[in-house]
């Protein structure tokens, strides 16, 4: 058997496959960014999963739910896996996974960049420290960026540089060891040494994990993210409810536990320490402690007065006022996860506390009354997922000592090899609390909203894939920009043609109807439905050896009160690769006639950076990017050049550019050990 | 009050009468629980549905169902089939009654389907009965044509008009019974699994589309969904089978009108 497997595995061209490799990642975001959503945070999610691509997991280590924590496999692809990795033995090389059943050739493609076998005398008993030293993957990046036009902030109220520095560290061995800090610098903030965790940068995070030591599974000491349940109280920052191409398997949400947090958003870490300890086979206990700094603008004079009225996440800390707010209070979050995995079954309890030192008021507005008030929060959850044949069901239901309930229900099903269908149900109440979850939802947070959402993934031929969903939803209070109760529903369809050689194409249609205010002669607000539609449509051509060229189209329409607006963006893609040196360019027109038109797309940048920038108004986008190779280092320069033809200054407040250019320059370097 | 509630029927009734004469006849909580995407379903409620599906009709069967929405007290619908093999075809006549006390419409049904190699031609004829408490009663005759053709072994069309010919309701308002064309697609991906795709036009609303699918898993129970825009629904439902009974339940869910319920049982006769 392994004779063959090897055989088969010598057939496949590596080298081929392993330059395409970054392309892929590109394609998997940008299938992930196809419908961009304001709500969801793309450049973290992009950071995660960057992460795991920079360390792919060890295939004969990686466990289920981190291989679910990817988003793209199904329970039975999972599965199938995970049985044949215990029937066959060790994976011998990554393409063995053309072998496993149920793996087609679009998804072994996908899943290559995040797996590798890792050589298994690399895995004997040397100490955890001799490993750490002689370890080589491991890498030193900085990158530095900035916008070439003055910005009106960078002449006034800046106390900084307009550059934005960057310098990662990281060495890890997945299933093993990971250590890592990364420094920044935003735009416009002032570099002075104030503290060891402010060494001039204005923010450092940094992280020592060990795997897989004696009954410590996990252990994560600085800065992480926890992931448990459905995500109801502990969501992490992975998983997307509604995205683009995968409209069933990104509902179910990874029951991870601790994962590293390297991502340079600076408000979402948990700081302090995570373990996951293993009693026996199937019970494993996760507890957590953070202590961790936030943002927020302080409002009182006193010590007893004192109240956080808004909490701030940008990371910011250009002017007097934002370094002002910066670290204003502190939030301690503790928590336990006890759960019980068997094969089948995933069933768990979370209990979750999170304590602010200053009590956190928002100024009242009829929409925010349900909104968390006060400095403590605590919460309990269960979760269970049973997998049956075909079908993995889901569910977790959370509650607040204040009495908010949050519930989701849900079921992943493979009718046919060819046929995926997803369903779930969701009910969060309008006063539960949880600042870290991440589940499905319409709105920007879990809360206030009830619905029904149903996904369909289609394989009609090997490459040629119909997705789609609809989702019903309620929100039984006031929301922002919507002062009644309302209801809405969206829905999608995907017809893409996905294959290693020959074209690929895609076409996707989407309506989203939902409320909001509008505001006439009279003084009393109406609230309608406004009713958005997307069509989006692209190719990408190989059309000679290491030339790719894609051409994208996108156009919206917005109707609300009787009265309809537009936007398009037509851009035209060329990636190019001559030995070592690779060079992406993008020509993009773009004409938007008002904000709920601007159009979100996916731009390639510099390694593990991340931009999804909104084309907005009417002109022309460009970026050149050109990374070289030579040895241990890489170089990438990426230049971006943006010009409005209907208007004279760009931006507000502090980030306005006089005129009608704006200019993007980075550098970035990376020295692998 | 009893003015009042005299008051309150008889404005209700000219809605009624003044925009749409009559109630969705759609019956089976089968086709419910599949976001009412009936056009290319072939069973015994195919008679208040579209008339070419009693050609899948094998047995001779008969077939009661109840459908109410909790929030809309008078509003239930009911419904009796039987269907048989007769004539080189399948002949079914059924009666059907929505409303309560004070408003009712009542129907009387018979259908007759046949077919033609891989097309199935079906026509059913109604006598309506509008009937409101102190405005009397009026009859009504409507038809419904429908047809149902295979295209390959895995996918099939379903269309079916029902009122083409826009009978008169009330010549002094010009009244007439609504129009409406339905039409769909059913695939079979598998052997297990049936998806259908559906729009509706009824003349005097917009139209309204509808994605359902079934689930016949190995076992006597099968399991639905559906969803529907214009005006949006989400519906579920789960049916049982054994050679001598069919049970049926579908549960409806919109925003406008709450949660619905219907229930279908349908007792075949072997034949010899």
């Amino acid at each position: 058997m392994k004779v063959t497997l090897i055989f088969c595995i010598l057939m496949v061209p590596v080298m081929a496959v392993h330059a395409q490799q970054d392309a892929h990642l590109q394609q998997l975001i940008d299938d992930i960014a196809a419908i961009p959503d304001i709500d969801v945070p793309y450049e973290a999610l992009y950071e995660n999963l960057a992460q795991i691509f920079s360390e792919p997991y060890d295939l004969n280590r990686v466990t289920a739910e981190e291989l679910r924590l990817l988003g793209f496999l199904s329970v039975q692809q999972i599965d199938a896996l995970i049985k044949h990795r215990e029937s066959f033995g060790d994976f011998l090389s990554p393409y063995e996974l053309q072998s496993v059943e149920g793996l087609d050739e679009v998804t072994v493609d996908r899943l290559l960049p995040f797996v590798r076998v890792y050589e298994p005398e690399t895995r004997l008993d040397k100490s955890v420290l001799k490993r750490i030293a002689e370890n080589r993957n491991a890498y030193v990046m900085i990158s530095q960026g900035r916008v070439l036009q003055r910005r009106a902030g960078d002449d006034s109220t800046f106390l900084g540089s307009p550059d934005q520095l960057k310098i990662r560290f990281r060495s890890s061995r997945p299933g093993d060891f990971s250590l890592g800090f990364t420094l920044e610098k935003d735009a416009g903030e002032p570099f002075v040494f104030e503290s060891l965790w402010r060494p001039g940068f204005d923010h450092l995070s940094f992280h020592v994990q060990l795997q897989n030591k004696g009954i410590i599974e996990n252990l994560v000491v600085g800065d992480y993210q926890v992931q448990a349940g459905q995500g109801l109280l502990l969501g992490g920052l992975f998983g997307l409810g509604k995205s683009g191409s995968e409209t069933v398997n990104t509902l179910r949400r990874a029951n991870v536990g601790g994962v590293p947090f390297s991502s340079s958003n600076e408000n979402s870490a948990l700081r302090g320490a995570v373990v996951t300890i293993r009693f026996d086979q199937n019970l494993h206990v996760t507890g957590f402690y953070s202590d961790a700094p936030r943002d927020a603008l302080v409002e009182g004079d006193s010590t007893d007065s004192q109240l956080a009225t808004a909490l701030r996440t940008s990371g910011l800390h250009r002017t007097e006022n934002e370094i002002a707010g910066r670290a204003a209070i502190r939030e301690i979050n503790a928590g336990v996860v006890v759960n019980r995995k068997t094969a089948r079954m995933d069933a768990g309890v979370v209990l979750n506390s999170v304590i602010f030192d200053t009590p956190v008021q928002r100024k009242p507005r009829p929409y925010n009354q349900f909104a968390f008030s006060g400095s403590e929060n605590h919460s309990e959850s269960v979760f269970l997922n049973y997998n049956h044949r075909n079908h993995a069901f889901f569910s977790e239901f959370a509650l607040n000592a204040t009495g908010g309930t949050a519930a989701v229900i849900g079921l992943l099903s493979s009718l046919t090899p060819q046929l995926e269908v997803a369903a779930a149900y969701r009910d969060y109440s309008r006063d539960f609390h949880a600042f870290y979850a991440n589940a499905i939802s319409e709105g920007s947070s879990v809360q206030n909203e009830k619905g029904i959402y149903w996904g369909w993934k289609y394989r009609l031929t090997k490459y040629l894939h119909v997705t789609g969903y609809f989702d019903m939803f309620m929100f039984p209070w006031l929301r922002y920009r919507v002062y009644a109760p309302s209801r809405g529903y969206e829905w999608l369809l995907r017809i893409a043609r996905n294959s290693r050689s020959g074209p690929s194409w895609h076409i996707q249609f989407r309506e989203e109807c939902k409320a909001r205010n509008i505001y006439g002669d009279d003084p009393l607000v109406d609230v309608v439905p406004g009713v958005k539609r997307n069509v989006l449509a692209g190719t990408s051509i190989a059309a000679a050896r290491g030339l790719t060229l894609k051409t994208r189209l996108q156009y919206s329409a917005y109707q609300i009160g009787g009265q309809t607006t537009e936007g398009m963006a037509l851009m035209q893609d060329i990636a190019a690769e001559f030995g070592k040196l690779r060079v992406a360019a993008r020509y993009a027109l773009f004409d938007t006639d008002d904000y709920d038109n601007r159009q979100y797309a996916y731009e390639r940048d510099a390694w593990l950076s991340f931009s999804l920038p909104a084309y907005y108004g009417v002109g022309t986008r460009s970026y050149i990017l050109v990374s070289y190779s030579f040895k241990r280092m890489t170089l990438w320069m990426r230049f971006a050049h943006t010009r409005y033809i209907d208007r004279e200054e760009i931006g507000s407040g502090p980030d306005k550019i006089a005129g009608n250019q704006r200019n993007d320059v980075k550098l970035q370097l990376r020295y692998r050990f | 009050m009893t003015a009042q509630l005299i008051c309150a029927v008889a404005l209700l009734l000219c809605v009624f009468f003044a925009e749409a004469q009559s109630v969705s006849t759609l019956m089976g909580a089968r086709a419910h629980a599949m976001a009412s995407a009936s056009s290319c379903l072939d069973d015994e409620w195919s008679l208040f549905n579209n008339p070419a599906g009693l050609s899948g009709v094998t047995d001779a069967i008969v077939a009661v169902g109840y459908a109410m929405t909790p929030l809309l007290p008078g509003s239930d619908r009911m419904a009796v089939a039987g269907s048989l093999r007769a004539f080189k075809g399948v002949l079914s006549a059924g009666i059907f009654r929505f409303g309560d006390a004070f408003y009712s419409e009542q129907i009387m049904r018979l259908g007759y389907a046949h077919k033609l190699g891989l097309a199935a031609l079906g026509i059913s004829a109604s006598l309506i009965q509008y009937s409101a408490t102190g405005f009397g009663t009026l009859w009504v005759p409507g038809v419904t044509l429908g047809g149902i053709a295979e295209l390959t072994p895995w996918m099939k069309i379903g269309a079916y008009v029902v009122n083409p010919t826009q009978p008169v309701v009330s010549r002094d308002h010009g009244e007439r019974l609504p129009t409406q064309l339905t039409a769909g697609i059913g695939v079979t991906p598998g052997e297990q699994v049936l998806i259908i795709a559906e729009v509706e036009k009824d003349l005097d609303y917009d139209t309204s589309w509808k994605i359902a699918m079934e689930y016949r898993p190995l076992g006597r129970f099968h399991f639905r969904l559906g969803c529907r825009l214009v005006p949006e629904r989400f519906s579920a439902g789960v049916g049982f089978r054994s050679p001598r009974l069919r049970l049926d339940y579908a549960l409806d869910y919109s925003a406008f009108i709450g949660t619905g319920h219907h229930v279908t049982a349908a007792y075949p006769f072997a034949t010899k």
